[in-house]
């Protein structure tokens, strides 16, 4: 009787001791990781995911994707998160939480659509799974198989997650009878390896991809999103070899606009309404372009914009005589209600697909990943003009900073054309303002004069345009203080508001408390209200380029009366900065008793690279600096 | 971002079910809501004096239901809300375009909803023409969310079609189910009869059934709700009809407590048995006796519920008078004696249990509610026969003592009549003895006569602190770095007391030095470590607590970083070198929380040719920012939380090979009776001594006397903006 006891207790002494040395173990490891990221409080240690793809006997095509992650805790009580997308085209086959030694773990998931921001309405939908971790180094595994119904919407495949992970394995068993192209994107500066085999006794080829050390995805402010910068494979599924297959793909670029086509073949649209309102908008135009004009600007202004994202949906356009009615659409509906109206005139009006610069991909590539935007172009005179109606308040020779430079497909018939919407520069958006000043006491009183164009000038117009229109001079006021206290404007005069044809001009009476400091027989005086700029350096440990958002052509020219019985005793030193991105000039002058103070910044770019941010923090460094400096002036004895 | 108009009218929706179909129901309410021959539903023009606001709601009505249901222990709530507004701008076009039938949280996959609940929508657009669109609400985007198996739907909607000058017709009914036991208390609503709309006019009307009844009062100014009818199927209804209402406009006010302020009604809804009312009496349920709707508290109801609570805490809480009899059974001294049951109570209601609930991350001990808290003590202080008064008062934000109703509004505490009055009032896991709670400062009160079996009005309200009780005192020690001199180095030392010190304790003071302040205390609240004999236990704990302190000290840095680059306005990012807690502050004898930093900004000194102009008031923190709009406009009461004074000494090193100009422009002297500030400068040796002093020295001021706020702050605006000259000699 007592060896049999003491048989049982022995086991679980020595499992115990297995135990905890493990748990050791990971303690250590967690310790070691938690001072790799102090900010996490879990780190994914292994993550696979492995995509096959079979063929039904009745021909159906699809894909599985299995994911498996092992998640390691670096804090305790790590509350633990991950979350799983599906849509229309996906589902959730299986999902399954486990502990270090595979024993199941119990979560009910919470499912139900994704509500993003500014998106009305999207069908992706998202199941949470949550789980605490009790005690550093404790392990979480993380399993589930999502099947894809269409392998079109199977484009792409991310290495990163929010949580960092340690190694990352994505391996693709790519069928003979499926004929893909595997590209891997933004890689240059991330440690991934590829490999690739063929297995012949499965017929199929095996690739995968290994990427290790792997920094937690965040979402940066002023980012164009992380398809820019992460690293990611775009998958290709170009072609089904199998007899009984009704899996349509899109193997090149024709494939894709009779895909897109087929979705905006089917539309049909009543002109019973649109007819008598493209009447009266054209009745008295006097050329073509005037007629586009308005049209163009009447559904700017009349159709309220509204993102929706569904499945097919999100390619196929809602039909025009709809979106009048409505008097809402998203890009598609919009687009399309300017082409059928346009076409009501009898113009060349046409739908075109892009992507906005948030995607960096182009038309040679054959996925739906390419684009996710629509809009109208019109061909006039032998001129091409590409109306986007969801910019409010863009003039006709503008386009917006986010298609500039974009590949355009242009629906044409059986075949498509394609473009490049064209590149504005900096000059379109130009911003001057002018202050002549004078010192009273402690501060500094003139006149306020400024132009604005472009995106300077929509960016305005918007501002005032979502806000109650009894607080128009209230709300200018509060765009032109910029948030600085102790600047104050009155006595507004404008002109141009809301006109697309010319730029919008403002005068006002400015007033700038505490600008002028007196210390015994010397004034210093900080002449600049603005500043602009002013410590706008960017976080070393950013991922992201940095999207200002349009190209800036900002130029002033401040000038100061000098106060009779004073005379300068200094000014700061120039400033010039320049490089392809972006150029910084500021500088004094003394002209007869005033002194002139000119400042001009031109980006050529709306981007600053992640390449360009040690240069840019230096140039910032610089205008900190000057901007520090001021003038001074002593009074005459 | 989508608009959520509903919302704007206080009541918070969560999802429910959503009626598709042309169900019977949906065609009652439909039939109901569009058929309200109610005044305002039939107007389509707004008064000329409002030709220029956003939108200008021209009727509103807002019906509430409650019953019983028959058999099953269920009630049924309705909420029928119908709003007509003409449109006068696009803003407001954008605001009413977009409709959402539940409130969800996109962030993180979290998801809220409800039960039992349907929810009937129905909108028409008025052309300017007459011409009347319904809108086909039964084309909106389905969303929904599952979880245990349980689902529920929700519902987006565009309204279509609509421009500036329609009128936007729409009702939003709600109709729950809710299980009820033999009592039950429904959800306190609020709603406002002023809103961001003028309004032409309004109905309100609370209908209620035998078995449910209605607590509900009109407050600030909103009409008296009045005994409509009794209607066949046995609604009772008090409604009230509002007319010519103008708009309010608060948004981002300082200091304001909307429930003080806006007019409107407040209402909660019970059930109850006949038993179950005769048991409950008034035990936090201020039922009538009859159907009538009840809009005053009655003496005999708050004496009820303080002697039932009275009643119930006496088998309670035997600790305390163990802890008194053993240890100071021979104290004269009430003060002595009170103060030691007082942290007694304190530490035995929140240190207890609070290692391991950390350790464990569970729920923390939430101590005890106020009313049982006063009853222990009042019992406490009957057997040691002091003379006290129990006082009963509402919660400031709340309501005024007139407008006292509902239990939630109630605030309960101690006054010892000792010469110098003593106050006991509820804890927390910080709080100190005989400090009073600034939620009831200078409220209007009542004293139980429990002899008489009758409340008396305080002669005098409650003492409303004074300014120097809860003070910030913060000693500024900075010098320009050699290597450097546009770097200031700054070892801060603040002190903080009363209000204050409660305010921030918790962002200094890490769990473990509070448990470690607590140790061995008289209290008897050992630490984990202590308690456990296992040499295993043991080891796991001290593992535990050295993960847990590290992490909370790395937490708090980032806490007193982001604390003082808010409170110091700075741009960039900066480094702490140290941070010390010198005192927590958990006792009577040592009641400030005091703490020293050490840390480096590269702001604030601006190279001027050879010079430096140094923001030398920037260092007195921060100044408030008050918008032109409130500047200029307010015309709402100022409830401050408390009063408070914040004082600065800031003692700067004049660099080696420098003088300073300008000292003179940092004096100022401002003060009025209710705030001042005060601000002095002088170089001693080779240091200037910076001083000042920012007091608000009450917690309440009318309106009127808005701009004598405004003009101390202006005043300390303008020496926190002033700078002086370090001039190269």
């Amino acid at each position: 009787m007592r060896k049999i006891l003491i048989i049982p207790l022995l086991l679980v002494v020595s499992s115990f001791d297995v135990c905890a040395k493990k748990d050791d173990e990971n303690y250590q490891l967690a310790t070691r990781l938690a001072k790799e990221y102090p900010k996490e409080e879990a780190v994914i240690l292994n993550s696979t995911t492995e995509i096959s793809f079979s063929a039904s006997v009745n021909g159906t095509i699809y894909a599985m994707e299995k994911n498996s992650e092992e998640i390691m805790s670096l804090r305790m009580n790590a509350r633990i998160s991950r979350f799983v997308f599906y849509d229309s085209y996906s589902e959730i086959q299986d999902s399954r939480l486990a502990d270090e030694k595979g024993k199941r773990i119990s979560v009910s998931p919470v499912c139900g659509n994704y509500e993003q921001e500014d998106l009305f309405h999207s069908d992706v939908k998202v199941c949470s799974y949550a789980r605490s971790l009790d005690l550093i180094g404790d392990i979480l595994c993380f399993d589930h198989t999502k099947k894809y119904l269409d392998l079109k919407y199977l484009s792409r495949q991310y290495f990163s997650d929010p949580m960092p992970i340690r190694n990352k394995t994505i391996t693709l068993l790519i069928p003979d009878w499926l004929e893909s192209d595997i590209l891997l994107v933004n890689a240059e500066n991330y440690q991934i390896e590829k490999h690739s085999e063929r297995i012949a006794n499965k017929e199929l080829t095996k690739v995968s991809y290994h990427a290790v050390n792997l920094k937690g995805y965040e979402h940066e402010n002023f980012s164009l999103g992380m398809q820019r910068s992460y690293p990611h494979i775009l998958i290709l599924n170009k072609k089904v070899k199998l007899d009984k297959s009704n899996q349509d793909l899109l193997a090149d670029l024709n494939d894709k606009y009779a895909w897109c086509k087929k979705l905006i073949d089917g539309l049909d649209t009543d002109y019973s309404e649109i007819g008598p309102l493209v009447n009266k908008l054209t009745t008295d135009a006097k050329t073509n372009l005037q007629k586009i004009e308005r049209i163009f600007y009447w559904v700017q202004d009349n159709i309220k914009y509204l993102a929706f994202e569904n499945g097919i949906a999100a390619y196929q356009p809602d039909e025009a005589h709809q979106v009048l009615a409505k008097r809402y659409g998203d890009c598609k509906g919009m687009a399309n209600l300017t082409k059928a109206m346009l076409k009501e005139a009898g113009l060349d009006a046409r739908l075109s697909w892009l992507g906005t610069n948030s995607i960096n991909y182009d038309y040679s590539l054959p996925t739906l990943a390419v684009d996710n935007h629509q809009i109208c172009t019109v061909f006039l005179d032998g001129k091409t003009y590409f109306l986007d109606p969801t910019e409010k308040f863009i003039g006709i020779s503008s386009v917006a900073e986010r298609i500039q430079g974009k590949p355009v497909m242009i629906e044409n018939g059986e075949h498509c054309l394609l473009d490049t919407i064209p590149v504005l520069s900096s000059e379109h958006n130009l911003e001057q303002y002018k202050i002549d000043f004078a010192v009273n006491k402690d501060r500094l009183e003139g006149n306020y004069h400024a132009e604005y164009d472009g995106n300077s000038m929509l960016d305005l117009f918007r501002f005032l345009n979502s806000n109650e229109k009894n607080k128009e001079a209230e709300l200018l006021e509060d765009y032109l203080d910029r948030g600085h206290r102790n600047v104050g404007f009155s006595s507004l005069s404008y002109e141009n508001l809301y006109k697309r044809s010319a730029p919008f001009s403002i005068d006002a009476n400015l007033d700038v408390e505490n600008s002028v400091n007196a210390f015994s027989d010397e004034l210093y005086i900080e002449i600049d209200p603005y500043k602009e700029f002013n410590f706008f350096s960017i976080e070393e440990e950013r991922v992201d380029d940095f999207y200002i958002g349009e190209k800036i052509d900002l130029t002033a020219e401040i000038s100061l009366q000098i106060p009779a019985g004073c005379q300068v005793k200094h000014l700061p030193d120039e400033l010039s900065l320049s490089n392809d991105y972006y150029s910084i000039q500021c500088s004094y002058e003394l002209v007869g008793n005033k002194i002139k103070y000119l400042k001009a910044f031109r980006f050529n770019q709306s981007i600053i690279p992640v390449e360009e941010f040690e240069n840019w923090n230096d140039a910032i460094k610089r205008l900190d600096q000057f901007y520090e400096d001021q003038i001074v002036l002593t009074l005459n004895k | 971002m989508k608009k959520r108009i509903l919302l704007s009218f206080v009541f918070l929706l969560s999802a429910g079910q959503i009626i598709f179909a042309q169900t019977k129901e949906e065609q009652e309410v439909k039939e109901r809501m569009w058929g309200d021959q109610f005044e305002g539903f039939q107007q389509t023009k707004a008064p000329e004096k409002w030709k220029d606001e956003s939108a200008v709601i021209l009727g509103r009505t807002f019906d509430y239901e409650v019953k019983a249901l028959p058999v099953v222990p269920k009630l049924y709530e309705g909420t029928f809300f119908h709003e007509r507004v003409l449109l006068q701008d696009k803003a407001a076009i954008e605001k009413y375009s977009e409709f959402n039938t539940g409130v969800i949280l996109g962030k993180k996959g979290i998801f809220k909803y409800s039960k039992d609940k349907e929810i009937y929508i129905g909108i028409k657009i008025i052309k300017p023409d007459g011409k009347v669109e319904e809108v086909d609400t039964t084309e909106g985007v389905v969303k929904e969310m599952e979880s245990d198996n349980k689902k529920a739907e929700y519902k987006s909607f565009a309204v279509p079609g609509i421009d500036v000058g329609d009128i936007l017709d729409f009702y939003y009914v709600e109709k729950r189910i809710v299980p009820s036991g033999v009592i039950a208390k429904l959800e306190t609503q609020y709603i406002p009869v002023a809103s961001e709309y003028p309004v032409v006019i309004q109905r309100i009307a609370l209908n209620h059934k035998k078995w449910c009844f209605l607590l509900a009062k009109s407050v600030n100014g909103a009409p008296e709700l009045k005994f409509d009818r009794e209607s066949e199927e046995g609604y009772r209804t008090y409604s009230l009809v509002d007319r010519d209402r103008e708009k309010i406009d608060y948004d981002d006010y300082h200091w304001f407590f909307p429930r003080r302020e806006i007019p409107m009604i407040k209402f909660e809804a019970y059930f109850s048995t006949a038993r179950a009312r005769k048991v409950f009496g008034s035990y936090g349920f201020f039922l009538t006796q009859n159907q009538e709707m009840k809009s005053t508290l009655k003496d005999e109801e708050i004496l009820n519920l303080i002697s039932w609570a009275k009643r119930v805490s006496k088998s309670q809480y035997s600790g305390l008078d163990k802890f008194i009899s053993e240890n100071y059974k021979k104290e004269k001294d009430i003060n002595v004696f009170l103060e030691e049951a007082y942290y007694f109570a304190r530490q035995e209601s929140y240190r207890k249990g609070f290692e391991n609930a950390y350790l464990n991350d569970l729920k923390q001990p939430n101590g005890i509610i106020d009313l049982a808290f006063a009853a222990k003590m009042s019992n406490f202080l009957d057997k040691k026969k002091i003379s006290y008064d129990f006082i009963v008062t509402p919660k400031r934000w709340d309501t005024g003592l007139d407008d006292m109703l509902l239990y939630d509004e109630l605030a309960f505490l101690l006054r010892i009549n000792t010469p110098d009055p003593i106050y006991l009032t509820n804890f927390n896991r910080f709080s100190l003895y005989n400090e009073i709670d600034p939620g009831f400062q200078g409220n209007e009160a009542y004293k139980i006569s429990f002899k008489n079996k009758s409340l008396i009005k305080l002669n005098k309200n409650i003492p409303v602190c004074p300014d120097n009780f809860s003070v910030s005192t913060t000693e500024l020690n900075v010098r320009l770095s050699d290597s450097n001199l546009q770097q200031m180095v700054v070892n801060e030392s603040t002190s903080m007391t009363g209000a204050l010190r409660n305010k921030y304790i918790s962002s200094f003071v890490t769990p473990y030095e509070y448990i470690d302040a607590c140790k061995n205390d008289k209290y008897e609240t050992p630490l984990l470590v202590d308690v456990y004999k296992s040499k295993g236990k043991i080891e796991e704990l001290t593992k535990m607590r050295e993960t847990k302190v590290n992490e909370d000290n790395t937490d708090r840095k980032t806490e007193v970083q982001e604390l003082i680059k808010g409170e110091l306005g700075l741009k960039n990012d900066f480094d702490i070198d140290s941070i010390r807690i010198v005192s927590l502050g958990m006792w009577s004898e040592a009641s400030e929380l005091k703490y020293s930093v050490d840390y480096r900004i590269n702001e604030f000194v601006n190279k001027v040719g050879p010079n430096y102009l140094l923001e030398i008031g920037k260092l007195m923190g921060g100044q408030i920012d008050i918008d032109d709009k409130e500047v200029k406009q307010r015309k709402l009461d100022v409830y401050f939380p408390y009063a408070r004074a914040y004082e600065n000494e800031i003692c700067f090193e004049i660099p080696n090979g420098y003088t300073v100009n300008g000292i003179e422009n940092l004096v100022s002297d401002f003060s009025n009776g209710y705030c001042e500030f005060h601000s002095s400068a002088e170089m001693v040796s080779n240091k200037l001594i910076f001083k000042t002093r920012k007091a608000y020295k009450t917690n309440f001021m009318k309106a009127e006397n808005w701009n004598d706020l405004l003009d101390m702050l202006n005043a300390a605006t303008k020496i926190s903006e002033q700078k002086v000259l370090l001039k190269k000699i």
